[in-house]
């Protein structure tokens, strides 16, 4: 249950919201070139499939994965990611597949805030930062809302990935409440039991859902 | 010293190319060892130049068991699911979309609503129930619920793209005596090409990378989709072979990733399904 929040929290709020607006942010920035490369990788990752993904990032943090060879190359300690820290693991595995998303809805809420409004911050004085604070934060928060719903929904149900990586192990340290879900009900066989945790999953689905509507309500 | 405003814009533009190239290169190690296990003679678990470059790997997975049987399970699971979706959706748009009434907003908002449940959360019930009736185990049965999963999302993206048809063209038509139904097969859908074509690609791709779905659902082996058998390939081998491992990975990945670029070409950037996302 709180490993559900812990997962949803860094993977989603932190991570790809974050990182998708960040990179937006830079794509408008950066020279054409570099904007199709980056922007054609972070949006590979996303159109894999789930269970691909999964296995490209089992790999990565594999004791003998890429992670640690990076880490030892850098003579830094290494270490059995999904072992000691498998919830960290899976949150970057969902940040590495879900960070396009977001940076698809930033890029199309960036393109629409007219270029005088940053022009006359720029003309007053406003640095780099206090232009992101005050005006383009602010002109984008609809998008912000809608994004960070969405999102969160999205990793509520992730199952595929964290399957794959870990089967919610070592000793449950990486089960999220559709794996424990799948647990009980299927290995246990106590379906009851099973539709119970996916009746609370649900109400948290349902409430997110609600906030969202809220949110859009104006444009429908 | 003050920097005149245009070495300042290239500074920052430096910036900005240096830092998301960074990203990038985080973003495309685990995607660079697929490529490269996939052609290596004795790949492991890290990115590093092939032993040898070669195609055996791909030779050992295209076989009937391996390869086709279950991408021709995906293929047959995810194309019924997304015709049937695409038909149910134009259909309900088109009404959603055409006439006011007082029903219309309280289903759109169901459907929003819908859209952002998750599905992970009704697997359990639809297994149970799938039990009672029969449908388990059965491509048609998942084909059924692949489509009713996918369609309130796709009924929103159809009914905001049939919002941008003209409906003088279609009044044009019910004078020459058409019935709402030709007007919405000959007239509004060849209109809404590009449109239909998200649908459809967005349906396609959403079914081909479900795992869960078919994971719960289909209980053989022979009906298993490709999302699934690969998860098999993996865990019931005893030592795995990751250069097949990698080999298949891409070959599941193509369809969808092609797909995709298609699209994007013929819209005018991915960007455009982000917006149309956005509600």
């Amino acid at each position: 249950m709180w490993l559900t929040l812990v997962f949803t929290v860094v993977s989603a709020l932190l991570g790809q919201n974050t990182l998708g607006l960040a990179l937006a942010a830079l794509m408008q920035r950066a020279s054409k070139t570099v904007r199709t490369l980056v922007g054609g990788i972070v949006i590979t990752a996303w159109v894999l499939p789930e269970v691909v993904a999964g296995f490209l990032l089992y790999a990565f943090f594999r004791r003998e994965g890429t992670l640690n060879a990076i880490l030892d190359w850098l003579h830094l300690p290494s270490q059995n990611w999904l072992f000691t820290l498998p919830i960290l693991a899976v949150s970057f595995a969902n940040v590495w597949r879900g960070t396009a998303f977001s940076m698809l809805v930033y890029w199309a809420a960036l393109n629409e805030i007219p270029k005088e409004i940053t022009e006359a911050a720029e003309v007053d004085g406003a640095g780099g930062w206090r232009r992101m604070w005050h005006i383009t934060l602010p002109m984008i928060r609809r998008s912000i809302g809608t994004n960070l719903m969405l999102i969160t929904l999205q990793t509520l149900s992730v199952f595929g990935l964290i399957w794959v990586m870990t089967r919610g192990g070592p000793g449950g340290k990486s089960q999220t409440l559709p794996l424990f879900m799948y647990e009980e009900a299927f290995q246990k066989s106590m379906i009851g039991y099973g539709t119970a945790v996916a009746l609370l999953l649900l109400v948290v689905g349902s409430l997110f859902s609600v906030v969202y509507l809220r949110l859009l309500r104006t444009e429908v | 010293m003050p920097r005149t405003p245009s070495s300042r814009r290239t500074t920052h533009r430096l910036a900005a190319d240096a830092g998301l190239l960074v990203v990038a290169a985080a973003f495309s190690l685990p995607l660079l060892w697929v490529i490269l296990s996939a052609l290596d003679t004795n790949a492991n678990l890290q990115v590093k130049l092939p032993d040898g470059l070669t195609l055996d790997n791909f030779d050992a997975v295209l076989t009937p068991d391996v390869t086709f049987t279950p991408l021709l399970n995906s293929l047959l699971l995810c194309g019924g699911g997304t015709l049937l979706t695409v038909a149910c959706a134009a259909l309900a748009a088109y009404p959603l979309s055409r006439f006011r009434s007082r029903l219309n907003r309280p289903f759109l908002l169901t459907v929003l609503f819908a859209t952002s449940l998750p599905i992970t959360a009704i697997m359990v019930p639809v297994y149970a129930l799938f039990v009672q009736v029969n449908l388990i185990d059965t491509m048609q049965g998942t084909i059924f619920f692949f489509a009713a999963s996918q369609l309130p999302f796709a009924i929103w993206l159809m009914k905001n793209f049939m919002d941008g048809v003209p409906k003088e063209l279609e009044e044009a038509a019910w004078t020459d005596g058409a019935s709402s139904l030709q007007s919405l097969v000959r007239i509004v859908l060849p209109l809404m090409g590009p449109g239909v074509a998200v649908v459809t690609v967005f349906s396609f791709v959403m079914m081909w990378g479900n795992f869960f779905v078919p994971f719960m659902l289909l209980l053989t082996p022979d009906q298993m989709p490709a999302a699934v058998s690969i998860n098999e390939f993996f865990g019931n081998r005893g030592t795995v072979v990751y250069g097949q491992l990698a080999a298949f990975s891409i070959i599941y990945s193509t369809p969808v990733i092609l797909l995709y670029v298609l699209v994007a070409r013929r819209l005018g950037g991915g960007f455009a399904l982000g917006g149309a996302v956005k509600g």
